[in-house]
């Protein structure tokens, strides 16, 4: 994919992001002020687990946080160290990969009653 | 791929240009810490997948102050971030930088024209952070 095309995508996950990072951190964070029943109990995590619109949120979450993460970090690492192209998209590529299959597997195990 | 010429001292030493810049470091320093975070997220919540048990000694793991700082640390960042991003957004597609004009002294630049939209979104970032330590201090 093109340069422009990929810094296109990782605007677009920044727009992703503050909708739905917002949501999450707003809940997860502001438990107190919104009422939110111990967002870190273990049945609570279970129950929004197995919640389809946590689901779906905790995906895009997690394909847009990544990808728009390690782009983030390939630019900046491209930008001190720009002889080493190959092994930073790489380095990005595995780690962002690794990440993003056991980040997956976990939602989708919790959801289907893990 | 074009040479940083400035290297790592270019993002702490702004020059002539204004608080933007800095903000551009503050951008990238939170950036880099979030997403290490993350990462470090994805690892920590996978252990919801050893039952309960596993779970609890995760949270208890993180439930020490050092981690609770560099929790507070990731929602500063986080909000700082995002919108310090938005602004990044809007100033790309060219809203609050005004239109293209003849330049007549005083000159006016770019800068200057999405400023007060900088401080706007800053002391949003700022309601948003002082929100988290209420609700932090709430418990």
């Amino acid at each position: 994919m093109s340069e422009s095309k990929l810094w296109f995508l990782f605007i677009v996950a920044a727009l992703i992001l503050l909708v739905f990072l917002g949501i999450h951190l707003g809940y997860m964070h502001l438990d107190n002020i919104l009422g939110v029943n111990d967002p870190l109990d273990y049945n609570n995590v279970k129950t929004r687990g197995q919640d389809t619109f946590w689901l779906v949120s905790y995906l895009i979450l997690l394909v847009a946080a990544l990808y728009h993460g390690m782009y983030g970090l390939r630019t900046i690492l491209l930008e001190y160290f720009p002889q080493n192209l190959k092994f930073i998209n790489g380095l990005i590529g595995i780690i962002g990969f690794l990440a993003l299959i056991l980040g997956s597997y976990v939602v989708i195990y919790s959801y289907i009653g893990g | 791929m074009y040479d940083n010429r400035l290297g790592i001292k270019g993002n702490f030493y702004a020059g002539k240009f204004g608080i933007e810049r800095y903000l551009y470091t503050l951008h990238r320093i939170s950036g880099i810490g979030l997403i290490i975070y993350l990462l470090l997220h994805i690892v920590v919540t996978s252990f919801r997948l050893g039952g309960p048990d596993a779970w609890a000694k995760a949270m208890g793991t993180v439930n020490n102050p050092i981690f609770k700082f560099g929790e507070f640390l990731v929602v500063i960042a986080g909000v700082f971030h995002g919108l310090n991003g938005l602004r990044l957004i809007l100033t790309e597609f060219g809203y609050f930088i005004g239109k293209p004009e003849r330049q007549e002294y005083p000159y006016k630049y770019s800068t200057l024209k999405q400023r007060p939209l900088m401080y706007f979104l800053m002391i949003l970032a700022l309601v948003g952070i002082v929100i988290s330590i209420y609700d932090i201090y709430l418990a």
